[in-house]
């Protein structure tokens, strides 16, 4: 048990740091000095507080060391949580910024996955057990068409229908503007009103590929023998799907749908952009087009630690769903 | 050998055959191939051609689609766009598929450090997120048709390397290969005459299952600014009319046809899968005539 917990930590630790060593070489091995994408232009125009800050982050980064000094700073700089200096935001810290923009995000997809997963959970469970049937069909195919649908372009759609021609939701942002709420009631409400089309959208497109995963999990376990038992019972179907299938076919589900938030994340990247969410997604797309280098590396390094931590909670929590492994430790 | 696989393509078609979706995709993917071929016969104007009609002219029978914020010719547009989506999902996928089935065999053949180097490699690629660092790479490359296709294929290719490891590891157990060991065929000849042959067909549903992400992905990064300017893409359709305000302006003839295109093309290359998946795997068969 702590073996596989110590052994799953050090590969994704090591994974983790080959990943930074990837983005550290990235500006390094192109022509032109890395100081060029490290330092925003902006010290350049600045007053004398920007030039305190350009030695500063030069110091920080060690520009003018050795390449091998240079990288112990930028891997102690980043387990310390220092990402180097926004130019769009100028003179803001990249960290500061994200961690501003993330809960933004978490929210937006977290969201979404609850709603999805918990719908995909119940009705993967019934298109399963009637296999075959014009529900499954349709779900399967759903699950095809929408599997293919780009995120951004669901968002566009949505934001004609609802937000220009139907105009019952806002066209984008996460809060109204310049408004005073009388209670926390009432911010809640416009949050949610805000977050209505972008969780929609970021619904739509995974909720039918989660149904087909619940589904096929459930047809497994459907064909095992203490299934037959159930029935040869007399037990009704709805007591054998939820009480008896369901609950076992829970486990990939489950870690799927852990490990699926990594991903949703970057889904979110283009949902953001659509409805100028000012989550992390929409971050990063500003920050490309002001050519603000150390925010889209901190993005990047961000969002690789997350879903390397998604996917070891994942592994972990298979092992510890896992009653065969979980109780390993007993013998 | 040739009547043989003769036989097996006419059985792999007739089971296809039977596939509505699967052929479905495979129409929806044909139609698209000839506009992209035939784009210079069939598009009414020059696609890049600047104030044909007004900004935002809506669509009209000189103008199918329509004009963008810059007055050109949307169908015109939408037409040659398939250029790109098909070239980058098909390049895309074929790098990846081929570096994946490279990988895939000799992971899988010769097993050992070997095999777990390149596995976890593989690991290693699939934590990564991709949008974050293709962003970064454009901001410090610049954006380039190219560099979008090497590196949507160099990312592409962990699930062909996992598939073709492990069926190559039960294959190279088989009798047939000791036989062909016993004869003295060396293990280049084992690996490319007896091994790859049997892979073919979990190579060509890589190919089509990739093309989808590369499509998907090419249209993403268009969308967020990160593809090349010189090629009108669908997805760059959509940058242009989010950045110039279409959508307030309410001119959906310039996002609305080049998102359902995007999605169509997608879905016939998803739905083709569905269908290849059905050869592959006997015990889908016969099952609600999918």
């Amino acid at each position: 048990m702590y073996e596989f917990f110590i052994r799953k930590f050090i590969q994704y630790f090591v994974t983790f740091l080959i990943i930074l060593i990837v983005i550290f070489s990235i500006p390094r091995l192109l022509p032109g000095n890395p100081a060029d994408y490290i330092i925003s232009p902006s010290t350049q125009y600045v007053g004398e507080m920007s030039e305190i800050l350009r030695q500063q982050l030069i110091e920080r980064f060690g520009l003018n060391k050795s390449i091998i000094e240079q990288f112990f700073l930028f891997i102690t700089n980043t387990f310390t949580g220092y990402l180097g200096v926004s130019w769009k935001y100028f003179p803001k810290e990249v960290s500061a910024l994200i961690m501003e923009r993330l809960p933004w995000t978490l929210f937006l997809v977290v969201l979404s996955r609850t709603l999805s997963l918990t719908l995909a959970f119940f009705i993967g469970s019934i298109a399963a057990w009637k296999h075959g049937g014009k529900l499954d069909v349709t779900l399967q195919t759903l699950g095809l068409i929408t599997m293919a649908l780009p995120s951004f372009w669901v968002g566009l759609v949505l934001l004609t229908v609802f937000a220009l021609y139907i105009p019952i939701f806002p066209i984008g942002a996460a809060v109204s503007y310049g408004v005073i709420y009388r209670n926390a009631w009432e911010f809640i409400c416009d949050v949610l009103h805000h977050a209505f089309l972008p969780v929609m959208t970021l619904t739509i497109i995974t909720f039918f590929g989660d149904t087909l995963i619940m589904r096929n999990a459930m047809l497994e376990i459907l064909g095992e023998d203490f299934i037959l038992t159930a029935e040869a019972k007399g037990l009704k179907s709805r007591v054998i799907i939820f009480n008896h299938a369901a609950r076992n076919a829970a486990l990939p589900f489950i870690t799927g749908a852990l490990m699926s938030i990594g991903l949703m994340i970057t889904g979110a990247i283009f949902v953001e952009t659509t409805f100028s969410y000012p989550g992390v997604g929409a971050l990063l797309s500003e920050s490309f087009f002001s050519r603000d280098f150390p925010t889209v590396q901190g993005i990047l390094i961000i969002t690789s630690l997350i879903f390397i931590v998604l996917n070891f909670i994942a592994d972990l929590l298979y092992m510890w769903l896992d009653p065969r492994i979980r109780l390993m430790r007993v013998q | 050998m040739a009547v043989h696989i003769k036989k097996d393509i006419v059985s792999a078609w007739r089971q296809f055959s039977r596939s509505k979706l699967g052929v479905t995709g495979l129409i929806i993917i044909l139609i698209f191939i000839f506009v992209a071929v035939a784009a210079p016969i069939i598009s009414p104007y020059d696609p890049q051609v600047l104030f044909l009609a007004p900004r935002f002219s809506a669509p009209s029978f000189k103008y199918l689609l329509g004009t963008d914020d810059v007055g050109r010719d949307v169908f015109s547009q939408i037409i040659y766009g398939s250029r790109i989506s098909l070239t980058v999902g098909l390049l895309a996928a074929v790098v990846g598929t081929s570096l994946g089935t490279t990988i895939g065999l000799v992971s899988g053949y010769y097993g050992g450090i070997l095999d777990d180097i390149f596995m976890r490699i593989t690991d290693i690629f699939l934590v990564i997120p991709f949008i974050p660092l293709a962003i970064l790479l454009a901001l410090c490359v610049g954006p380039n048709i190219w560099n979008v296709i090497l590196l949507l294929g160099f990312f592409g290719w962990p699930p062909a390397a996992r598939q073709v490891r492990s069926l190559a590891l039960s294959l190279k157990e088989l009798p047939f290969i000791e036989a062909a060991r016993a004869i003295g065929a060396g293990d280049r000849r084992i690996i490319f005459r007896h091994i790859l042959p049997n892979v073919t067909g979990i190579i060509i549903a890589n190919v089509v299952s990739r093309t989808v992400f590369a499509i998907l992905m090419e249209a993403g990064l268009a969308f967020l600014g990160a593809s090349d300017p010189r090629n009108i893409s669908w997805g760059m359709m959509i940058f242009h009319a989010m950045r110039s305000g279409a959508v307030f302006y309410g001119a959906w003839w310039t996002y609305i046809p080049a998102g359902l295109c995007i999605a169509i093309l997608a879905c016939g290359f998803a739905f083709l899968g569905h269908g290849i998946t059905l050869i592959l795997n006997p015990r889908l068969r016969g099952r609600a005539g999918l």
